[in-house]
């Protein structure tokens, strides 16, 4: 039995990824351009925000490195 | 106003007896979870019901479901500021948290379906090559991207707070809050607002994109019949909007009883998030028969399957208890509750959304397995093994062991708005 809903595809014509990640990104790219020359700004707070993003990318990449290193243990 | 403060307060400063039996039986079902979890990573994906047809079951149903929970919290919060609904401005922390755990689970559910999680750095390492084309790295970057900015709004609004409770606490719990706070400035407020402002214009689109592009790890895959549907994006933030706010009703019902918190969170807002579930919930049912309507009458013949399986077949038990049962009882009970004017039935309301979000897990089972239980007769119909049932309930007792924990941490509600108004 065919079990496919619809036959005879191709391939994206266009690396679609590029389009999809920048709609992702394009919010952050705008909140981050507003939190460097928006008002009423401080430049502790700034540095606070920023650090945090920072912190949290670097948390998240530690975070699947971690597992894959805990897991690894099991083979 | 002080005495306000102090009943807010109240989860950080007063445990009741049952707390701890309540953590201990949440670590228990946790425990047991973690179990069968190393019995799968020695053992193999051959101790779960998962075969070579059906090759995703519970745990991926897990992964929707949580990242469709998570939909509400910064949502709200975001719509609150952006919207300036001040009733609602009550819920929005415990909405928020709701979110970040969410979003946990959700990712550690994609991990725990992996066969070699082991190899779950790859995901880093071969991003630049994969990005392209790949839908799951779509996803990751668009739940990574909601998950940092989720957790940075969350914690410049909770700033204020703790800056307050570590002049309120003495002692080793005063300097933890003060640790919390690094570079702290007198009248950082107005920056923090701007910020945050900002943070929600930004997380709303990014959030439709999160739930669009889980949507595409199934809609994009031409091959599964039901999957593949150019409206998987709407269906899926339908029921995520759904659910999630769904979820914000039962937990903040459950925190106003416990807490006594009758006088500060406003029977109406109850009846607001559960209007909006009630309708997205309706929008929900409308866009599922459109969907089986029309594999019944034109499908594909794979589509007809699986629909035919859905509602007359091996999954019609699951499919009209869910939507019956699930989806439509609480239903009615929403609308003639909306229809009441100023009338408002907080535990009612509260027992319909749970068993909406019920039923959104079981529909999200709908959606996973019958498509992939097609040509399946030589396996047999998936089933999940006590494994994957044990570590589905953890799945279930983590978040809201780690829910119980932040509530003795994190004010629950933002004290520093509570202070100026």
């Amino acid at each position: 039995m065919n079990v496919a809903s619809s036959e005879g595809g191709h391939v994206a014509p266009l690396p679609l990824g590029y389009l999809v990640v920048g709609i992702i990104w394009a919010p952050a790219l705008i909140l981050f351009i507003a939190a460097l020359v928006g008002k009423p700004r401080q430049a502790k707070i700034t540095t606070v925000f920023f650090g945090f993003v920072v912190m949290m990318v670097v948390v998240f990449i530690a975070a699947v490195f971690g597992l894959s290193v805990l897991l690894g243990i099991f083979y | 106003m002080t005495g306000r403060i102090e009943k807010l307060m109240r989860p950080l400063v007063h445990t009741s007896r049952e707390f701890f039996p309540f953590l201990g039986i949440l670590a228990i079902i946790s425990g047991v979870a973690i179990y069968g979890y190393v019995l799968q990573l020695t053992e193999g994906l051959g101790v779960t019901g998962l075969n070579d047809v059906t090759i995703w079951g519970v745990y991926i149903v897990n992964f929707i479901f949580f990242i469709g929970i998570s939909h509400a919290g910064i949502a709200i919060s975001a719509t609150v500021r952006l919207m300036k609904l001040h009733r609602y401005h009550k819920i929005a922390r415990i909405a928020e948290l709701l979110t970040i755990v969410s979003l946990a689970m959700a990712g550690l559910s994609i991990v725990i379906d992996l066969g070699r999680p082991d190899r779950s750095y790859l995901l880093v390492t071969q991003y630049l090559k994969r990005f392209k084309f790949s839908p799951l790295t779509w996803d990751i970057t668009a739940v990574g991207t909601y998950l940092t900015l989720s957790a940075t709004y969350l914690y410049l609004t909770l700033r204020q707070d703790f800056k307050l409770l570590s002049e309120r606490f003495t002692g080793l719990r005063g300097k933890f809050y003060g640790s919390l706070i690094p570079l702290y400035e007198i009248g950082e407020k107005a920056t923090i607002d701007r910020l945050s402002f900002w943070l929600s214009v930004t997380i709303l689109p990014i959030m439709v994109m999160v739930h669009t592009t889980v949507a595409w790890i199934f809609a994009l895959l031409g091959s599964r019949p039901l999957w593949f549907t150019a409206f998987a994006g709407p269906y899926y933030i339908v029921a995520a909007v759904a659910s999630g706010l769904g979820s914000v009703v039962v937990i903040a019902a459950v925190m106003r009883r416990i807490y006594h918190w009758e006088d500060i969170i406003e029977p109406m807002v109850f009846k607001g998030l559960a209007n909006i579930s009630m309708l997205t919930t309706l929008i929900y049912v409308y866009m599922m028969m459109a969907e089986q309507i029309g594999a019944l009458y034109a499908g594909p013949e794979a589509e007809f399957l699986v629909s035919y399986d859905w509602i007359f077949g091996n999954f019609s038990g699951i499919f009209w208890g869910m939507t019956t049962l699930g989806l439509i009882v609480p239903f009615l009970f929403l609308l003639w509750q909306a229809f009441k004017p100023g009338y408002v039935h907080i535990e009612g309301s509260a027992i319909a959304c749970t068993i909406l979000v019920i039923a959104f897990w079981f529909k999200r089972y709908m959606i996973i397995v019958p498509t992939l239980s097609i040509g399946i007769q030589e396996v047999g119909i998936y089933a999940p093994s006590w494994v994957e049932i044990a570590i589905m309930l953890g799945a279930f007792a983590i978040p809201i062991l780690m829910y119980a924990i932040i509530t003795k941490i994190v004010p629950l509600i933002e004290l520093e708005e509570e202070e100026t108004h």
